[in-house]
């Protein structure tokens, strides 16, 4: 299955930059952060034999979302190189919202029996368009994008207009 | 420990080899830009020149390094790794001649275009933690190219997949009876502008424009960490062409001539490594506006059109 040292060794990085993710002072590698947490939850899901998805997932939110996200704190040029400037009057406000998520899904992740899959197809690309069609969610799922991103082209021409 | 052993051995020769061709590759490009415009190129170290990209090498190397002051140390020092390492791993999966170098997994055409998207972090990250403006500038172009290229870049490749119905380089070089420029002209010349654009080569080498941006990224980096990002630059355009030829152009498939399928993939990188520097000495760098404009309004409908027209004969055949 995985090895246990890997999975000691990847378990330590996700907890590290989870955290430096949040509390990082330079939004610069705060945002560096969040790619190795999205890399090393990839490592979780090849080990665990989708491999598919663990490539997905780096392509998509590290080559392009991480990527997004510094090109746009680049464009905000005071932020790089400076530490961000924080109080701590929201602290406990913050907190007491995270603690109460974290419950949340605490309690959601123990009150969920998950079903072991038995036996999965490991050439799945010819099925995969009909096994997507198949499903009742996916048609819903894109016409919602296609309008959000009428709403995005619309707030642009909204904004550039003045 | 044996097939450790085996796969360091190889990984090793393999990096070497690479190294080795980069070295010709510019030392060709050079002759080449000089015959086309009329001069001699290179031609002091040693007869014809060809020692001259050894010769740079050792000055780049023993040239005494100069750092800026303002630099983030861990990303300043980290930035040319990324960006030569990540163009030198894919190459274990490229399949050049029958089988790939070191390993074959089911899944890697995405493993070889996850690896090279790593490279644009190189770029962006020695952009950033140089701590002076142009650099960040470089970074800054080299992100939003990267975005809007990626796009038709890989929009591209899905009809590819589709036609081939694999993820595996092997298999899809395999699934080509006839090469897939011919019923994909329009997906392989997507994927051939967004590779030009993602190697950052003229006419898309806004991220370095010497002009505009004295060197770009790379203004405050000298010696041996400059000779990193210029390796990992040239490896990263072989990697382009070796999936051009790979995606479209059969692989080692000679079809009709009798020739050992690794010299067929060489000659046809070459060939596509030649298109490349012919362009550069032919065309000017694009304007910035050009370049996203070509992007949205010219390459992403087309890469979507292809994808359609190539599902709709998927579905019909």
């Amino acid at each position: 299955m995985i090895n246990p040292v890997l999975y000691g060794i990847f378990t330590f990085l996700l907890f590290v930059f989870s955290i430096l993710t949040i509390a990082h002072r330079d939004l610069m590698k705060a945002s560096l952060s969040l790619a190795v947490v999205l890399f090393v939850t990839a490592f979780f899901y090849i080990a665990f034999k989708f491999e598919f998805l663990g490539w997905t997932q780096i392509l998509l939110y590290v080559g392009g979302i991480v990527v997004l996200i510094l090109f746009v704190i680049m464009l905000a040029r005071e932020y790089v190189g400076k530490p961000l400037e924080s109080g701590f009057r929201r602290t406990w406000l913050g907190g007491l919202v995270s603690a109460l998520i974290f419950i949340f899904l605490l309690w959601v992740i123990l009150s969920t029996e998950f079903p072991e899959i038995q036996n999965f197809s490991t050439e799945p690309v010819k099925d995969l368009p009909n096994l997507l069609l198949a499903t009742h969610y996916v048609l819903p799922f894109e016409v919602l994008s296609l309008l959000l991103l009428a709403a995005l082209f619309g707030g642009i021409v909204i904004a550039r207009r003045e | 420990m044996i097939p450790f052993l085996t796969v360091f051995i190889k990984s090793v020769i393999l990096i070497l080899v690479l190294t080795l061709i980069v070295a010709y590759m510019v030392y060709l490009e050079r002759k080449f830009l000089g015959w086309v415009q009329n001069r001699y190129g290179p031609n002091r170290a040693g007869p014809f020149g060809i020692f001259q990209s050894i010769a740079d090498a050792v000055k780049l190397i023993l040239k005494e390094e100069v750092f800026p002051e303002k630099r983030d140390r861990i990303l300043y020092f980290i930035a040319p790794v990324i960006t030569a390492v990540s163009a030198f791993i894919p190459f274990s999966l490229i399949p050049i001649g029958s089988k790939p170098v070191i390993a074959d997994i089911n899944t890697s055409l995405l493993f070889v275009l996850v690896i090279a998207g790593f490279s644009t972090y190189g770029i962006v990250l020695g952009g950033v933690s140089s701590g002076s403006k142009y650099p960040l500038f470089g970074g800054l172009r080299s992100a939003a190219q990267f975005l809007s290229f990626e796009i038709p870049f890989l929009l591209s490749i899905t009809a590819v997949i589709l036609q081939a119905e694999t993820f595996s380089l092997k298999k899809i070089i395999e699934s080509q009876h006839i090469p897939y420029i011919f019923p994909q002209f329009a997906g392989f010349l997507v994927f051939f502008l967004a590779g030009l654009a993602d190697t950052g080569r003229i006419p898309f080498d806004l991220p370095e424009a010497e002009s505009e941006l004295v060197g770009g990224y790379n203004t405050e980096y000298s010696g041996i960490k400059f000779a990193w990002f210029f390796l990992g630059e040239y490896a990263h355009l072989i990697l382009i062409s070796s999936l051009i030829v790979v995606l479209y152009l059969g692989g080692g498939n000679a079809y009709f001539i009798p020739l050992p399928s690794f010299l067929v993939f060489l000659i046809k990188i070459a060939f596509v490594i030649f298109i490349f520097y012919w362009i550069r000495t032919s065309l000017p760098r694009v304007r910035f506006d050009q370049l996203m404009k070509f992007s949205w309004k010219f390459l992403i409908p087309l890469s979507f059109l292809n994808l359609i027209v190539v599902s709709i004969f998927k579905v019909v055949l």
